[in-house]
């Protein structure tokens, strides 16, 4: 699928957001040492935003972001929304309750459990109406998102932002999951380039092979070790002009995703 | 575009395990749904249950790092009407790397991580056998169901609460036309769990009476489970059952938990639905509407059939038969639309009985039998997600 990919993406980790301060932090070796309060996006708001989960909150912070930066719509653009484990605060939540001696719900966190929460809450905040989804794969979660972004993209001929996010698993959960501290991403690709810097990109499956997208840099390593959606990050490492093309990513256990640029 | 065929399909549900079964039960007017509660749960309601015993001793120990309630369901789904070796024929066919899956849930295994919670160990920690990477996580059954088939194509998991295995269909054509695989297995698996009975509870939408969609008297769903699968080609099979024609999604912009209060969502999703068919209103012969039996879904929906289709159109919701599947809805009710095809029967909108004053449209008070080239389903979820799905017949 030939597409172009907007120049920026948006950002959030516990010590990085938005994407200027993500390309002056790969420069580094090491994490840089301030730990961010979480966001609360105005996409939402005010009384939604406070009561809105982190889980929510780190992808319409990203999504605004990208969409920000690169001058797109957030009440126009398509989204595909991916998590591999959902709001893993919220799953802590409901089963611990429904095994204890009360198991009554909030209603208001049932309605926050779906997968797709944090969808309904961009479409509501930014009055998008356009198709949006939300999809999970586990380890695979940002290479099969990315397919799915560019399918949607190309059928619609219409740009499509991605936004991936995951929290940190509570335990018990975190026992069978290796997200230890949130993250989110959110990039954007359309059939048509946006402006003269977005990146005419193909993406493709590839045969098995040894990914290339060893990151180089410590600390996004570790990163990328401790949240399944950080998979994405040596997309963002190549996009930032650090790291190398084509960017290769294991999208399943015998198939891999390329993204390759066309220039 | 090229079309995309359904080469074959399967439901299994509270009315019925497989095709024979489910024909049976609409051509009886039987509904499969019972009053009870599910184990360990004080949400008195009644439930659409499989009519099967999944939970026993007898899952393989093989398989024993996927099992769930959902992933048992799965495999029990995909053994009906000879589906899993259709499944396999085109694997063989097109190789295990050129075949896709789809597989839309809202449940996922969360029943099993329930479980796990209640059996915790002393320390807190998970018991051993609850330690289960590929299971507590929303792609579970999509992950497992692509381990026992061998697949090495793409494998993902749709979760849009209500409208997840309606949009599975959307996806799976686009990945044929960008040409990444040249079939795509979907499918819809949600089973019943504690999480969404007293959930449905707490927002005071699950009915202690049987579920009456449409009805005036209507107070409210029933939750059910199923798992119903179809296999998607690009290459016209010898006798497909059905054409996917169009399909139509949308976001409602509004609310996470209640829908447009004109329908304004679903009537966009239903346009380009018919849009993206290159048909009218007047060419749908039969609608399988989202109707869940609340009392504000049902009204709205009618408002957008009412807005875009023509008076006269035969419409009705099965849940009234199933329950409401939920991940699994949108699959079930595609599956119950094409099999008009098959049977020429339209079903009833079950446990009808005054329909309400406040609902827009007509619902079929009886089976109906007649012959339609065209049918329509509706599929709706929490967070204002829309997904709405045209099926031709294949001639």
């Amino acid at each position: 699928m030939d597409l172009f990919l907007a120049p920026r993406a948006g950002i959030w980790c516990r010590s990085v957001a938005g994407w200027d301060a993500f390309r002056a932090a790969i420069t580094a070796d090491a994490e840089p040492p301030q730990r961010l309060p979480e966001p609360f996006p105005e996409l939402l708001p005010a009384r939604e935003g406070r009561r809105a989960p982190l889980h929510v909150r780190l992808a319409l912070e990203a999504g605004l972001q990208a969409c920000r930066t690169n001058g797109v719509d957030p009440a126009q653009v398509m989204t595909v929304f991916a998590s591999a484990m959902g709001d893993a605060q919220i799953t802590e939540y409901m089963c611990r309750t429904l095994a204890g001696p009360e198991p009554a719900l909030s209603p208001t966190r049932f309605h926050n459990s779906v997968h797709n929460a944090a969808s309904g809450y961009w479409s509501i905040g930014a009055g998008n109406r356009s198709p949006g989804t939300s999809v999970a794969a586990q380890q695979f979660t940002f290479p099969i998102a990315v397919l799915e972004a560019a399918a949607l993209a190309t059928a619609e001929r219409r740009g499509v932002l991605l936004i991936v996010h995951d929290v940190a698993a509570p335990a018990p959960l975190d026992a069978i999951c290796a997200n230890r501290q949130p993250f989110a991403a959110g990039i954007i690709l359309d059939a048509t380039p946006g402006g003269a810097d977005w990146m005419p990109v193909r993406i493709e499956r590839r045969p098995p092979g040894p990914p290339n997208a060893a990151l180089g840099i410590a600390w996004l390593s570790a990163l990328a070790e401790e949240n399944y959606s950080a998979g994405g990050l040596p997309l963002l490492v190549a996009m930032a002009g650090t790291g190398s093309w084509p960017v290769i990513l294991p999208a399943g256990f015998s198939d891999c995703l390329a993204i390759s640029r066309r220039d | 575009m090229p079309d995309t065929w359904v080469e074959t399909y399967t439901t299994s549900c509270a009315a019925g395990i497989g095709l024979a079964a489910v024909r049976k039960s609409i051509a009886a007017g039987r509904t499969g749904l019972a009053p009870g509660s599910w184990p360990g749960s004080r949400v008195a309601t009644w439930l659409g249950m499989v009519p099967a015993t999944i939970d026993g001793d007898d899952w393989p120990a093989a398989l024993a790092a996927w099992d769930s309630r959902n992933n048992r369901l799965a495999w029990l789904g995909l053994g009906q009407d000879g589906f899993l070796d259709q499944a396999r024929a085109a694997i063989a066919r097109h190789g295990s790397a050129r075949v896709g899956l789809v597989v839309g849930t809202s449940t996922s295994s969360i029943g099993r991580t329930e479980q796990a919670y209640r059996e915790l160990l002393p320390d807190g920690t998970l018991a051993p056998q609850f330690v289960q990477p590929t299971v507590h996580n929303p792609h579970s059954t999509a992950a497992f169901l692509a381990h026992v088939l061998g697949l090495e194509g793409p494998v993902m998991t749709i979760s849009t609460a209500c409208s997840s295995s309606a949009k599975v269909f959307a996806s799976a054509e686009r990945w044929l036309d960008a040409g990444l695989v040249d079939a795509v297995i979907v499918g819809g698996v949600d089973s019943l769990c504690h999480s969404t009975l007293n959930g449905f509870d707490s927002l005071q939408l699950a009915s202690r009476n049987l579920c009456r969609p449409f009805d005036a008297a209507r107070d409210g769903l029933n939750i059910g489970e199923a798992a119903a699968f179809a296999l998607l080609v690009r290459e016209r099979p010898e006798l497909p059952w059905a054409r996917l024609a169009g399909y139509g999604e949308t976001c409602d912009a509004h609310h996470m938990s209640s829908p447009h209060p004109e329908g304004l969502g679903a009537r966009r999703a239903i346009e380009r639905a018919l849009a993206r068919a290159g048909i009218e209103g007047r060419d749908i012969g039969y609608v399988n509407l989202h109707g869940t039996g609340t009392r504000t879904n049902d009204a709205v929906e009618s408002l957008a059939i009412a807005a875009v289709l023509p008076p006269g159109v035969r419409a009705s919701s099965t849940k009234g038969l199933t329950g409401h599947t939920l991940g699994a809805a949108g699959m079930v009710e595609a599956v119950l639309s094409m099999d008009v095809f098959a049977t020429d029967l339209l079903p009833a909108n079950f446990n009808l009985q005054e329909l309400g004053a406040d609902v827009a449209c007509p619902v079929l008070e009886e089976n109906l039998p007649r012959r339609v080239d065209f049918v329509l389903s509706n599929s709706f979820g929490f967070g204002g997600n829309n997904c709405v799905l045209v099926f031709g017949r294949a001639a």
